[in-house]
């Protein structure tokens, strides 16, 4: 993939923009301890990430955006950066990836790719968890989800339905935001080009 | 004695280098193993030994990684000294130990576990490898070097992007409060689809103008993004000896893993 100057300042500025919502917005989630925050973020930078692919139609820009995001929230102030940095690159991954593969860009794709990347961020935990603790942690969370079953007298399936209702709210939430960001992204496509002529005379 | 004379006595011993002057063997040691290559390799040999090792052998390796840490990226260990770290690894322990399997002694649904007890202890020695090991790579190797490496895997133009975004950053927050602020006065947050529409198009076009003056100012001092040259990592003789040594601990930790 190589970009153009012009292309690559349009990833450098959607990437800060996802970016500053990670620092400013996570910090002040963080802080107070809300549920929810990994999604929250997550839904909001994949939805700047994939206006930038209607802004920059090339295979990759919506992974360089969620690097150039990932890179500037390294300098969040305090707590470890690496599970958010490593989750804000596989969420623009999977996103490029729904989009490169689906080829034109279309409505149905951007809900897919909204939908896919955000509901990475209930397998994070576990699949970051997994790589620090080892697989010890799997075991110890299928002992704590019987115990706590038998413990509320449930049945072991109806834990396995919330963790599928969890997931389902995830993919409904992305799905959402990759319409929103369609929206938004062919709005902001039809401003350029209505000032970009007027814009290149004056220049 | 005169003033200008003690003076130049002063001056002729301030020359001459006494024993009390050499820099503390540790302040040499510091300096012996500083550099991205020597922080790169000391994560290499951590991930490997955690990822490896198990029960003496993982003690073991903690011990070395700690003491690796202190030398290499003593930033690592300031993750020690946060309460969260300490929190999710007390969490991991006690319930490790309460649902373990075969406990030795019950109480309703919880029992005591031994085995959940050492499989608890097990996950924090390597949670702590792991944790210590990013924080002090991460904190050691600056961003335009993980940008210039990025930049070699096929991501070109990422070390000028991450630039221009680092620039931007206060422009674009500003830009943001401005917009959100504006949303809220005009009362658009009644829709929230709408509302979530409106802030991103106006979040996303005022970032463009922004792109738009960087690229008319890149453009006008005819800059080239493609034949700009990322800093690079040195790696240099000495890391030969270091990974030897690295290798043959390696290897007696997991010789001694049961």
């Amino acid at each position: 993939m190589r970009l153009s100057l012009k292309e690559l300042t349009i990833v450098a500025a959607l990437g800060a923009l996802w970016g500053s919502v990670e620092i400013g917005l996570g910090s002040f989630l963080h802080a107070w301890n809300a549920p929810f925050t990994g999604a929250i973020l997550g839904t909001i930078g994949i939805a700047i990430a994939l206006v930038g692919r209607l802004v920059v139609p090339r295979r990759g820009s919506t992974l360089s955006i969620a690097v150039v995001a990932a890179l500037l929230k390294a300098l969040s102030v305090g707590g470890v950066v690496l599970s958010p940095m490593i989750a804000i690159v596989v969420e623009g991954a999977l996103a490029d990836l729904v989009l490169s593969l689906g080829g034109r860009p279309r409505r149905a794709t951007f809900a897919l790719a909204g939908a896919l990347a955000v509901a990475w961020n209930p397998a994070h935990m576990i699949v970051v968890q997994g790589l620090v603790f080892g697989t010890g942690i799997v075991t110890m969370y299928m002992s704590a989800v019987e115990k706590g079953a038998r413990l509320l007298g449930l049945s072991a399936s109806s834990v396995v339905t919330v963790l599928a209702a969890l997931v389902a709210l995830h993919l409904v939430v992305g799905a959402v935001a990759g319409l929103v960001a369609w929206e938004a992204g062919r709005s902001v496509v039809a401003r350029r080009s209505a000032t970009e002529p007027s814009r290149e005379s004056t220049a | 004695m005169t003033p200008s004379g003690a003076d130049t006595v002063a001056g002729g011993i301030s020359k001459v280098r006494r024993p009390s002057d050499a820099p503390p063997l540790y302040a040499r040691i510091r300096a012996a193993l500083s550099g991205g290559d020597v922080s790169v390799t000391c994560f290499v040999f951590s991930l490997i030994v955690a990822v490896v090792c198990r029960g003496w052998a993982l003690a073991a390796a903690l011990a070395c990684c700690l003491a690796l840490a202190g030398l290499v990226y003593p930033d690592g260990l300031g993750v020690l000294a946060r309460r969260r770290t300490w929190v999710l690894l007390a969490m991991i322990a006690v319930s490790s130990t309460l649902v373990g399997p075969d406990p030795v002694w019950t109480v309703g649904p919880l029992g005591v576990s031994v085995h959940g007890a050492l499989l608890g202890a097990n996950m924090i020695m390597r949670a702590l490898i792991i944790i210590v090991a990013v924080t002090g790579l991460v904190s050691s190797v600056p961003i335009d070097r993980i940008g210039a490496f990025l930049e070699r895997l096929g991501l070109r133009g990422l070390g000028f992007a991450v630039g221009v975004a680092f620039n931007l950053l206060p422009l674009i927050e500003r830009s943001l409060v401005t917009s959100w602020q504006a949303m809220r006065l005009r009362a658009g947050l009644r829709r929230p689809l709408a509302a979530a529409r409106l802030m991103l198009v106006a979040a996303v076009t005022s970032c463009l103008r922004c792109a738009d003056e960087v690229v008319l100012a890149a453009e006008a001092r005819a800059f080239d993004p493609s034949s700009r040259r990322g800093t690079r990592f040195a790696w240099r003789r000495r890391i030969v000896p270091l990974s030897a040594a690295l290798a043959a601990i390696a290897a007696a930790l997991v010789w001694m893993t049961p």
